[in-house]
């Protein structure tokens, strides 16, 4: 009874206010739009011009900022992971590390076997990184994933490791013989091919991210003040940010794993 | 005709143009339907293989989805920075 009576006091306070809200709210809202990462610091070296819409500029952006803060979050988490390591493990922290370097050992070994184990670290360190950064849109930051700038990076490295894994497994002429397979007039279908493939993972990872931030922007922009007092953007942040930054992260890292072991050109492997 | 009237006529083109792209969604939303009901059927046959099934149903649906991510860029490009009609003046 008492339950009952205490959400019926709730409930009428938050009509209340919403009802207040919506007479204080007079102010007509500005149109809904969509920028890019906040300029921070301009700078204009080189030759280069500090323009938002510039193509190549040095701006230290939001995006960058962002970054660096979510690198001293988890190189303190590693650091502090990574202390007093012993052969029997004693305390939690050794156990939480050995559970995390084995989850991502395992995620390894099952999708390129453990020819690949040196891969560990990158893929670890690429899927705590984008994690973090696309739940760096739950603080109010603009997500550093949703920037093409940042993810297009990650992708230009998947393709350099594509590449590597070519020549380290094939010899010298490895990726130019890659590209005449299955025969010869297929090299500039394979080297299409090539050129998409970082670019299709860093346009689907930078297109979800943006996708759920310009969804939430718009649901948060609709509701105003009432955002307070009806809980809807928690339940859809839940899908949108939360959900969304963990899946993307680990496509685009079984991805990378995808493509690095598809350039295996060892025969063995053929 | 003048050139207000033209570049209305442009502003509304490209905003068409933006949502009619967004139609290319359709495809994306089929895929993953197949990909989630072939799923549901696998996990059905064989409930002890639910975890693979899982992720490889996953990494099916962000391929799915590319398509669909595309478009949606390419509509956002034509709606936030409207190329046609800021070239008009």
């Amino acid at each position: 009874m008492k339950k009952a009576a205490l959400i019926l006091i709730i409930t009428a306070f938050m009509f209340s206010m919403t009802a207040f809200v919506s007479f204080a709210e007079e102010k007509e809202k500005e149109p809904f739009g969509v920028e890019g990462a906040q300029i921070i610091v301009p700078i204009e070296a080189f030759g280069i011009s500090s323009a938002a819409d510039s193509f190549v500029s040095l701006n230290i952006t939001a995006s960058l900022t962002t970054q660096w803060v979510v690198m001293l979050i988890l190189g303190t988490i590693f650091f502090l992971l990574g202390r007093n390591l012993k052969v029997k493990p004693e305390t939690k922290t050794q156990a939480a590390a050995e559970a995390f370097v084995g989850f991502f050992t395992g995620m390894v070994n099952d999708a390129m076997g453990s020819k690949y184990i040196k891969y560990v670290p990158y893929i670890a360190v690429i899927f705590c990184f984008s994690m973090f950064n696309s739940l760096a849109g739950l603080l109010g930051m603009r997500a550093p994933t949703a920037d093409i700038s940042v993810v297009g990076t990650w992708g230009l490295i998947t393709a350099f490791l594509v590449l590597r894994n070519k020549f380290k497994t094939g010899g010298f002429w490895g990726p130019f013989k890659s590209l005449l397979e299955p025969v010869i007039p297929m090299a500039p279908i394979n080297l299409i091919g090539e050129i998409t493939n970082p670019l299709t993972q860093s346009f689907r990872h930078f297109g979800n991210i943006l996708a759920g931030t310009i969804i939430m922007g718009i649901i948060y922009w609709a509701l105003g003040a009432f955002a307070m007092f009806i809980p809807l953007p928690a339940v859809l942040s839940m899908y949108f940010d939360i959900f969304g930054a963990v899946v993307q992260a680990y496509i685009f890292s079984t991805l990378t794993m995808v493509y690095v072991l598809m350039a295996d050109r060892s025969p063995d492997n053929a | 005709m003048d050139l207000l009237e033209a570049k209305s006529v442009v502003l509304a083109a490209e905003v068409m143009g933006a949502g009619i792209a967004m139609l290319a969604n359709i495809g994306p939303g089929l895929g993953e339907g197949l990909v989630g009901s072939k799923a549901v059927e696998a996990v059905g046959r064989q409930p002890e293989a639910t975890g693979v099934i899982t992720r490889t149903m996953i990494i099916g649906d962000a391929i799915c989805e590319t398509s669909g991510i595309y478009a949606f860029i390419f509509a956002l490009m034509v709606m936030f920075t409207r190329p046609f009609s800021s070239s008009l003046g």
